[in-house]
């Protein structure tokens, strides 16, 4: 069999149609991408919006705190979550520039999976001593909203119920927050892994 | 490039506004990809069964070589330069896992409905490169449009020699599928 000869028929007969006409392609080059690397750059963004709508909200919640001790840990929260965002930011504009699309993509991918990943774990990571801190903040908010600190802490059930509370919502939490990375980013970056392979696999 | 599309080059590094200068680039560019989007076209039914798919993944190689354009320095021809990137984007292309396509195999002898109506020999080679892996799949569409294994391996980022060892050996196994001597 005469493969080229074999593959003019079947030029000719199948790929003579047009998949788009002339007049289409200049909405083309201003329409946005829809592969997985700007998925994975859109659910940074929405990271970054999340904090940035934490921290007003923080931000406004504070004039209306009275107990000095719930003043501090918000503003450590609050803190932490600007730092987090100015970083996050840093990344989001790496991961703005484009892939060399005509030429080797192999080290591009793998460095925007590896730098995805990265933030993934340090978000999960840093959560781990937030959650504490943010759950330890609306217990004493509620508690001493109508009691003074002293008074509330001198119950043994009060610290108890700080201590459940501290265990069964950090972990809670974590497991939240890995479960959201997972639904927001896991397709996305599995995708991904998947090119990546096909990719060391030439 | 053709005489057209140098004097809207042309245009472009004469203008003194960038407005215009974009304007005329983003011209330029438009008229090679509509020169070209043969390659596009052949690229996506490469990958993609479903009409819906094929569009989207045409726009997005059009989007794709339009933002990478700014590199294009004319080094290369632009139709290698146009393989390479619709291969990337491929390669980086968001697979829909609900419109998977029905895959048709060389296995057995009975040709599927097709409603091209394709002749049977060349529905076979048509199976039989579709059932190759993505960079195989391509090597073998360059080689039968008559590239030589420089622009092969330029465009799917080997060397000449790992190309010119893997078309052997993909040619090899299409022409054994196809149950015949490879002329």
């Amino acid at each position: 069999m005469d493969l080229r000869e074999t593959w003019n028929e079947l030029q000719q007969q199948s790929f003579e149609v047009n998949i788009i006409e002339d007049e289409g392609l200049e909405n083309m080059i201003h329409q946005e991408s829809s592969s997985p690397i700007t998925k994975l750059r859109k659910g940074v963004f929405k990271k970054m919006m999340f904090i940035l709508g934490f921290v007003i909200l923080f931000l406004a919640v504070m004039p209306f705190l009275k107990v000095q001790i719930v003043q501090i840990l918000l503003l450590v929260l609050t803190l932490a979550y600007v730092i987090g965002g100015i970083i996050l930011w840093q990344e989001y504009k790496l991961l703005k520039r484009d892939l060399p699309m005509d030429g080797s993509l192999l080290e591009a991918l793998k460095s925007y999976r590896n730098r995805i990943k990265t933030i993934l774990r340090y978000e999960e990571a840093i959560g781990l001593f937030l959650y504490p801190i943010s759950a330890t903040m609306g217990f004493m908010w509620s508690f001493t909203d109508k009691h003074p600190v002293s008074e509330v802490f001198e119950k043994t059930f009060v610290w108890m119920t700080l201590v459940i509370t501290l265990v069964v919502l950090t972990p809670l939490c974590h497991w939240l927050a890995r479960w959201m990375n997972k639904k927001a980013f896991g397709k996305h970056l599995d995708q991904l892994e998947e090119n990546i392979a096909i990719l060391e696999s030439v | 490039m053709d005489l057209s599309s140098q004097l809207l080059m042309d245009l472009a590094q004469a203008s003194d506004t960038s407005a215009v200068k974009t304007s005329a680039k983003e011209q330029v560019f438009l008229r090679s990809i509509s020169d070209h989007k043969g390659i596009i076209a052949k690229v996506v039914r490469l990958y993609v069964d479903h009409p819906e798919d094929q569009k989207d993944l045409f726009q997005e190689v059009v989007l794709q070589a339009w933002r990478s354009y700014e590199r294009f320095a004319g080094n290369s021809k632009f139709s290698t330069w146009l393989y390479r990137v619709a291969l990337n984007t491929v390669l980086t292309y968001r697979r829909k896992q609900t419109r998977s396509p029905e895959m048709q195999t060389t296995e057995g002898l009975e040709v599927p409905h097709n409603p091209r109506e394709r002749s049977e020999r060349s529905e076979l080679l048509w199976m039989a490169i579709r059932e190759l892996n993505q960079i195989d799949r391509l090597i073998i569409v360059l080689h039968l449009d008559g590239y030589p294994n420089e622009e092969i391996a330029e465009i799917t980022g080997m060397s000449k020699n790992n190309a010119a060892v893997k078309l052997h050996r993909i040619k090899q196994g299409i022409v054994k599928k196809l149950g015949g001597d490879e002329k």
